[in-house]
């Protein structure tokens, strides 16, 4: 169905509510999808990539992401909008890897940093300089929750209000715990401490 | 997001504001092209695979079907249940343990947004405290002398 306007706008301007009611009717239900796919991909990859690293892996958890959104659409009501319910299913995703990470090969925390890191020093995979590696680094040594709540605030610059819908903690701890992470992360990238292991801090 | 905000959040990191906000990350060529077309597939191959399972399993009678059903419910019931009971559980005099070697202790178990959580949810907590406390300052305290929040909880 070769749509691309609807309603005389682009279809990549569909509101939330006209990309629902284009699933919910079984002849462009896949087409649909693929535009919420297209919409919300990018946004998704970038949070997913900065709390994994590893590329190939960030894709798993990001195909899994929208497996499940897929499935859960039918359900989905729009007292939320469609993205921070993405960015929910996305982060539950990203711990639930990490977890993984951990229960599997990498049984503890300094194996899974060190697994982590591995992706920061080959330039097929990072293309920053010193400065931004080092920030990526003093990232991966945050815990995984606290690493969540700043990069969303820090890097996808969502509300509070926004992070509390998608991780489902209160305002005020979201604060506090942004707070913390700046302060860990001032430190880790002034002294450099970043090359060690998290055990070592 | 309101840049005053911001500012004001990163008054005191002024390294990291000084960073600038770039996707440093190295993505596949043509990867955000093929990747829709990849999903449909995996949804297309689920789909396939579901439909599949339905129309044979209908093609018996119910009670074979019921029967069928039930042993697929225990042959992944059974592995399950060995592969997420607790490592080890000792039991003796009535009394149950489990035996933690310490290394095997996450040191994240509680991570400290579990911890802000918790302490904006414990009434309890704070007014045993004072009122002199916020919970952010009481969550940098805790940061800051690095106590765990059941030992705190046991001496209060």
């Amino acid at each position: 169905m070769p749509l691309t306007r609807i309603r005389g706008r682009p279809m990549s301007e569909l509101s939330d509510t006209e990309l629902l009611d284009l699933f919910r009717k079984e002849e462009s239900r896949h087409y649909a999808f693929n535009l919420l796919v297209n919409q919300y991909q990018r946004r998704l990859y970038s949070f997913i990539r900065r709390m994994i690293t590893d590329h190939d892996e960030a894709q798993d958890v990001l195909q899994n992401t929208f497996i499940k959104a897929w499935h859960g659409l039918d359900r989905f009501r729009a007292d939320s909008k469609l993205y921070s319910w993405l960015y929910r299913i996305a982060h539950n995703e990203c711990l639930n890897h990490l977890r993984s990470m951990k229960r599997g090969l990498f049984t503890n925390d300094e194996a899974v940093w060190g697994r982590l890191s591995t992706t920061l020093d080959s330039s097929e995979h990072f293309s920053g300089d010193i400065i931004q590696q080092k920030l990526q680094r003093a990232l991966m040594r945050l815990p995984n929750k606290q690493r969540a709540v700043f990069t969303m605030k820090y890097f996808e610059e969502l509300k509070y209000e926004e992070i509390s819908t998608i991780t489902g903690t209160s305002v005020g701890a979201l604060k506090s715990s942004y707070h913390i992470a700046v302060k860990k992360i001032e430190a880790w990238v002034t002294t450099d401490q970043t090359k060690t292991d998290p055990s070592t801090s | 997001m309101n840049s005053a905000n911001e500012h004001d959040e990163l008054k005191d990191a002024p390294m990291l504001r000084s960073i600038p906000k770039v996707d440093p990350f190295v993505v596949p060529d043509g990867f955000f092209d093929r990747f829709p077309h990849q999903v449909q597939a995996r949804i297309a191959q689920r789909t396939s695979l579901v439909e599949r399972i339905g129309t044979w399993l209908r093609s018996f009678s119910w009670p074979v079907q019921l029967a069928g059903i039930a042993t697929i419910a225990l042959l992944i019931a059974g592995p399950l249940y060995f592969v997420l009971r607790p490592a080890s559980i000792t039991e003796g005099n009535g009394v149950a343990t489990i035996d933690v070697a310490p290394n095997e202790l996450d040191p994240y178990t509680l991570d400290e947004t579990d911890l802000y959580t918790a302490i904006d949810d414990a009434p309890a907590l704070m007014a045993a405290v004072g009122d002199g406390f916020t919970p952010d300052e009481m969550a940098a305290y805790l940061e800051h002398e690095e106590l765990p929040l059941d030992l705190l909880i046991e001496e209060l």
